[in-house]
């Protein structure tokens, strides 16, 4: 499980970059909420909000390398987050929302594992 | 052959883009087409430190774009089939 804190600053983040590109959260807002927690989890335990939705080989790696720490470079030059966590207003799942609340991350999460 | 070509593509090479290509991190553009603009690969991100790492847009190049009489250095990140070597 993450840190609380480490949620807060990923919650915070996504609603400033969501902002800031234009973009909007899923309209399923569990899905932004499972998001967040899996970037927070990798700030945890390497140091950088990795991407949470891809397979690696070698996280510490991909860590430092940092192309897919979050902004990625796909989301920041191409506005392309496949995570669903930032959409575009165009996207068929993009919801209204640039925010969420703690409270939300947490009842959209409980019941998961 | 178009693909043995790009797969040639290294640290300093010179390519054009095949178009389009929409980039959202232009300053002052919100969005800007890199297609037909050219570049220099400046890297090519495969490894790090000897590991083996996944960015799917390895390709990092460097480009002078030309907007409003005004050079602007950009690096934006590149497939191999987005792009031909000159």
């Amino acid at each position: 499980e993450p840190s609380s804190k480490s949620i807060e600053n990923m919650r915070k983040f996504s609603e400033q970059y969501a902002r800031r590109s234009g973009t909007y959260f899923c309209a399923d807002k569990s899905v932004t909420s499972v998001v967040i927690k899996g970037l927070a989890e990798h700030k945890d335990t390497l140091g950088a909000p990795l991407c949470p939705c891809r397979h690696y080989d070698d996280k510490p790696a991909e860590a430092s390398q940092g192309f897919w720490n979050c902004p990625c470079v796909p989301m920041r030059e191409r506005k392309e987050c496949h995570c669903m966590l930032f959409l575009t207003p165009e996207n068929d799942f993009a919801g209204k929302d640039q925010t969420i609340s703690a409270d939300e991350i947490k009842d959209l999460t409980a019941s998961l594992g | 052959a178009a693909a043995a070509a790009a797969a040639a593509a290294g640290v300093g090479s010179r390519i054009r883009v095949k178009g389009p290509l929409k980039v959202f991190h232009v300053p002052k553009n919100p969005e800007f087409d890199l297609g037909g603009q050219e570049g220099e690969v400046k890297e090519v991100l495969t490894s790090w430190k000897g590991k083996i790492i996944s960015a799917n847009l390895p390709y990092k190049t460097q480009f002078a774009l030309s907007i409003d009489g005004k050079e602007v250095k950009l690096i934006a990140h590149l497939r191999e089939d987005e792009f031909e070597v000159i």
